[in-house]
């Protein structure tokens, strides 16, 4: 199911006009209101494919689990954040891709098993998330540091 | 006609929103008298200031932090004011004396606070990112250091700030927030360095050009911010007697909240300190008549978040309404 997702996802990004003004707009919001780009609908558009989806991520979880608590969402927010900056997509926008989201994804799940594993309290994930989300983000920074356009 | 204010003369907008605020929260204060029976005594009063000077300290840090611009704003307050709660705790367990520790505290504040500032000023991480991610950081460290667990203990002189009462007023309210809301009101009216921020948040290439060191002003008020979160967490810690890692939960969210209500522009170069005490007086109303009218307290989480999003869409059209006017 979440193949299936992602291939939609691809298609929509890469194929579709859809995709193009996404990363139009990330580059430069100006020049994509220049061009015609509907930016306003665009950026709704965005947030409304969010909302979808984090419903579907609902589900598989309630699916999975059985029990819902409350309060997971602000930390799988967290996650979700420090697995798409480490997936390569640039926090201004413009730069990102899916199989990196992917990979990123896939590396926080297995740093957390790791973490499990080797008996470290559940309690230091959300530290460890947010230190990595840090020090990614000031690597980040300081690569790009001679480009004026990128963070 | 000339009208009396062309382009941004922050007195007037300002002015009217204060009243504008005020009416709010009698309509407030209306409200929940109406919703319940506890809420119209002369002693809620007293019981209402008690709440406003942690989230007041709070607001008022995140209004200067939003009022510089960049666009700033720092989510981790709640957190700073956990993690300072736990490091205060931790030296007085080991011995320390407890005033000597919130010394100590303050300056951890000051110091977590400069860490946020250069994360979004140095290094140009998007300040909500940023903070997000230190907000996550410095609160789970403070959950994962005590294992959850609260630290008590302390010495009964030490409730003195937080259950304390002067003339009837709590003393955590007329001796903290009254002096720092006075001190942060001339400091953004009357002096230079006021008139600096304002002019970071309302152009801050222009403000550069013009020869100010807009970096430094801004990380320092991200490490006034947190020096304000550490006060806050001693004056929490005053109240409970105890040290608690998730004290600052969710306030991060209020904290804007208060700021963006009182007037404060989201993107910076509009907002003060009036503006700002009101939104506070609001918010607590709010909050504790809610709670004494037994409605949960998701459902204030519910009507803080509304709150938020209306004072921040309201704002942009009074914006845009006074360029359109003059």
């Amino acid at each position: 199911m979440i193949a299936a997702v992602y291939l939609i996802a691809w298609v929509l990004l890469r194929k579709l006009p859809f995709g193009n003004h996404i990363y139009a707009i990330g580059c430069d919001e100006h020049s994509a209101r220049l061009v015609g780009i509907n930016v306003d609908r665009t950026k709704i558009m965005n947030y409304a494919l969010l909302g979808f989806l984090a419903g579907l991520a609902a589900l598989l979880y309630v699916a999975r689990l059985r029990n819902v608590e409350i309060n997971i969402g602000t930390t799988i927010a967290l996650e979700a954040i420090a697995a798409t900056i480490l997936g390569g997509t640039n926090i201004r926008g413009g730069v990102g891709s899916l199989l990196g989201t992917l990979l990123g994804v896939t590396f926080i799940r297995i740093m957390q098993n790791g973490l499990v594993l080797t008996g470290v309290s559940s309690l230091w994930e959300t530290v460890i998330i947010g230190s990595l989300l840090i020090i990614v983000l000031t690597a980040d920074a300081l690569r790009n540091r001679n480009n004026p356009r990128a963070i | 006609m000339t009208s009396k204010s062309t382009g941004f003369s922050v007195t007037d907008p300002l002015r009217a929103r204060l009243f504008m605020l005020v009416a709010l929260w009698v309509v407030a204060i209306i409200v929940m008298a109406l919703l319940s029976p506890y809420f119209w005594r002369a002693s809620t009063i007293p019981y209402l200031l008690q709440y406003v000077p942690i989230l007041g300290l709070l607001g008022l840090g995140q209004t200067l932090v939003i009022l510089a611009g960049g666009p700033g704003i720092d989510l981790s307050v709640g957190s700073i004011l956990s993690l300072v709660g736990v490091a205060v705790g931790a030296l007085f367990s080991i011995g320390v004396d407890i005033w000597i520790a919130s010394a100590i505290g303050i300056v951890l504040g000051a110091a977590l606070g400069f860490l946020n500032g250069f994360l979004v000023n140095v290094l140009r991480i998007p300040s909500l990112m940023a903070t997000l991610a230190t907000m996550f950081a410095f609160g789970g460290f403070a959950l994962a250091v005590t294992a959850g667990r609260p630290i008590g203990g302390f010495p009964a002189s030490f409730s003195w700030l937080g259950q304390g009462h002067t003339f009837g007023l709590p003393n955590a309210f007329v001796f903290v927030l009254l002096p720092v809301a006075l001190i942060l009101h001339v400091m953004l009216t009357r002096t230079t360095i006021g008139r600096h921020i304002v002019a970071c948040g309302n152009d801050d290439r222009a403000a550069h050009l013009s020869g100010l060191n807009v970096i430094r002003l801004r990380i320092g008020l991200y490490a006034l911010s947190g020096v304000l979160a550490a006060l806050g967490s001693i004056i929490s810690m005053s109240w409970f007697l105890a040290a608690r890692p998730d004290a600052g939960r969710g306030m991060e969210l209020l904290a804007v909240t208060i700021a963006v209500l009182g007037g404060t522009h989201i993107f910076g170069g509009t907002g003060g300190v009036p503006g700002t005490i009101v939104a506070i007086l609001i918010v607590t109303t709010l909050q504790i008549g809610l709670q004494l009218a037994n409605i949960s307290a998701a459902w204030q989480l519910g009507l803080i978040g509304v709150l938020l999003i209306v004072s921040v869409s309201r704002l942009s059209t009074l914006r845009s309404g006074q360029g359109a006017k003059s």
